[in-house]
């Protein structure tokens, strides 16, 4: 798993990700917007599901966009099912798609502790790429 | 970026107004320009939030100028706090993120004829009782799960519809902005995602910087507009500040991919990709308006039904009815919102597509939309400090209206980061230091309390000041928090 830092955004959370593979910097940045949610995570796997996001057309190649997409799918079932992603098996990822099996616990409410809600992944100085060391970054702010 | 002081112009134009030139910035169609006092500028400078405000300059269509209030902070794309007015017969623009992703955030006041004296000494019974009874906290659905065929018809009929499942009284259309319903909503334009995430969240706080309070009027300083608004000194009141929960958020990320595209297809060059847009009078602006009224809808709808389950809560505890407690609204606004509007432009009426984002409508006396019961007076603007201190009740001047399109500021505006404030304080030792000040504060987070703490928000009556003098809104009364209550 890589790592994460929050940076100071006057409102809101910025977080600045890095990872050794693309794979891995998507699953760090779901670990990162997903702590600023909880306090607990749930402690068991409650349901395994593929999880596939495709960058909208005209929108392809374009890996902040994939980011965003990746993130935005994963909150859409924390708000309607509740799931909380808690390991990945990617079976692609790619700037024309992400394929992953996905281990989700179900979140409890008055059992786990939270934090903030996040509302949204947003588009503002979102940055996406590969270093020249070879390592993925991202960089991106959560509306809250 | 924030934390990288503005280098650019601020030029003081007198008057608490300090002007951005458009020379400042290539693609600057009009000035910016911001309500602050010297104290005020100085922060907001600090914060770079003036490059924002000169970037919004950029948008097509754009009238006037691009204003800013005196809470203004830093946003994406958009300033928090700014106004702009776009012309659809000069090609405007409406823009996704000019309303932001909490469609119609927005406050709701609603006074009572409860003395401080009855409340002061029930208030941990009182706020236990709401606490129970409103739904708040992340991952927390709300009382009611909807139907598609009845959220349809919330996301049309807004806070009518509410009263048409019984919650609520018919006045408390009246003392709401549009009437709790904008026209014009399009149930189609919303995806299912939308719908799905929003259809047990209706009367549900949410968590952030959503509240629920209970105030004192603790300082009444127009004793004659706030005897129309039902206030009086040494009274209770309850402040509920919450939007359009997932399905608005859910809408504005829908559009801002459409956006983007168009924006492109447009050929509009935008110095920030949050400043996506399409023309009004486009397929992709009547489509994104007709969502965005949608989700506005759902926000009032759901503020109708916290209010109704405050006013239960409320009427449990002290034993009488909502009516014989006098539990009724004084006004609910929006403070992040697209709306068309009429206005004078060099002389001429135009419809304009009025960008508040962060900034609450203020209209002033004798104007057809402030209700009858206001008129003479002018429309209540309900402005939010942080949970510490104060919050106030403002009316509508002629001065909003001839400058910002009828529009004041929202709030007290952050002065730190969340992770700021996290580094600063505890969540157990602000509720602490709030008891310790007679306030009493419940919090499905605490560290979340401790992100809202009061020192990482401006003073709220710094702001209000500003627009006092500078002739935008006249201070009512001061609210002073006994309860808060926090997701």
């Amino acid at each position: 798993m890589g790592t994460f830092t929050i940076f100071d955004h006057t409102a809101d959370v910025g977080l600045e990700v890095r990872a050794k593979s693309l794979e891995d910097l998507l699953a760090t940045a779901a670990r990162a917007t997903f702590d600023q949610m909880l306090e607990d995570w749930p402690d068991r796997v409650d349901a395994q599901e593929e999880v596939r996001v495709v960058p909208q057309p005209g929108l392809a190649g374009d890996l902040g966009e994939l980011l965003v997409v990746w993130l935005q799918e994963l909150l859409y079932r924390f708000d309607t099912e509740r799931l909380v992603p808690l390991r990945y098996e990617f079976l692609s990822a790619n700037q024309r798609e992400v394929r992953a099996d996905v281990a989700f616990g179900r979140f409890e409410a008055g059992r786990h502790r939270t934090r903030l809600e996040v509302k949204a992944v947003t588009y503002h100085e979102l940055r996406v790429g590969r270093e020249a060391d070879g390592t993925w970054s991202a960089r991106f702010i959560l509306d809250v | 970026m924030p934390g990288e002081a503005f280098q650019g112009p601020l030029e003081d134009i007198g008057g608490y107004r300090w002007r951005i030139p458009k020379s400042y910035k290539r693609g600057m169609r009009v000035d910016g320009i911001i309500y602050a006092d010297a104290k005020l500028i100085g922060e907001i400078r600090h914060d770079n939030a003036p490059e924002q405000v000169a970037n919004v300059a950029c948008l097509p269509g754009i009238q006037k100028a691009s204003y800013a209030m005196p809470d203004i902070h830093w946003g994406y794309g958009f300033p928090i706090g700014g106004v702009a007015a776009t012309d659809p017969a000069e090609g405007g623009v409406v823009s996704p993120g000019g309303v932001g992703y909490d469609i119609n955030c927005g406050v709701r006041l609603v006074r009572s004829d409860l003395a401080l004296e009855d409340v002061q000494t029930r208030i941990e019974e009182l706020l236990t009782r709401i606490f129970t009874d409103v739904p708040c906290g992340v991952g927390v659905g709300g009382p009611i799960k909807f139907s598609p065929a009845q959220m349809r018809r919330i996301v049309s009929e807004g806070s009518r519809r509410m009263l048409e499942e019984g919650h609520g009284w018919d006045e408390d259309l009246d003392r709401t902005e549009a009437g709790g319903c904008i026209e014009g909503a399009d149930p189609d334009a919303v995806s299912k995602r939308a719908y799905e995430r929003g259809n047990d969240q209706v009367g549900t706080l949410g968590a952030g910087n959503h509240f629920l309070e209970v105030q004192a009027v603790d300082e009444v300083y127009d004793a004659r507009v706030a005897q129309a608004f039902g206030v009086a000194q040494g009274t209770i009141a309850f402040m509920i500040h919450c939007g359009s929960r997932g399905f608005g958020h859910q809408v504005c990320d829908d559009f801002l991919k459409t956006m983007r595209g168009a924006a492109r297809r447009y050929g509009f060059e935008l110095p920030d990709e949050q400043l996506c847009c399409a023309p009004v009078g486009s397929p992709e602006g009547q489509r994104y308006l007709g969502a965005m009224r949608a989700a506005a809808n759902y926000a009032w709808a759901n503020r109708q039904l916290l209010m109704v389950l405050v006013r239960r809560a409320v009427a449990a505890v002290f034993g009488r009815t909502p009516e014989a407690l006098g539990l009724r609204l004084v006004y609910d606004v929006a403070h992040n919102i697209a709306k068309m509007e009429p206005h004078e432009v060099d002389g001429r009426r135009r419809t304009l597509c009025v960008h508040r984002k962060g900034a609450t409508r203020a209209f002033p006396a004798g104007h057809a939309e402030v209700p009858a019961a206001y008129r003479e007076v002018g429309q209540p603007v309900l402005i939010p400090g942080d949970m510490g201190r104060y919050s106030f009740l403002l009316v509508g001047r002629e001065a909003a209206m001839k400058e910002t399109f009828g529009s004041v500021c929202h709030g007290a505006g952050r002065a730190m980061s969340r992770h700021e404030a996290s580094r600063r304080v505890r969540g157990d030792q602000v509720r602490r230091d709030l008891a310790a000040r007679g306030i009493v504060a419940m919090a499905r987070s605490w560290k979340g309390l401790a992100e809202e703490y009061s020192g990482a928000y401006k003073d709220v009556a710094d702001v209000v000041a500003v627009v006092e003098r500078a002739g935008l809104a006249h201070k009512v009364c001061r609210l002073r928090p006994l309860g808060v209550i926090k997701g």
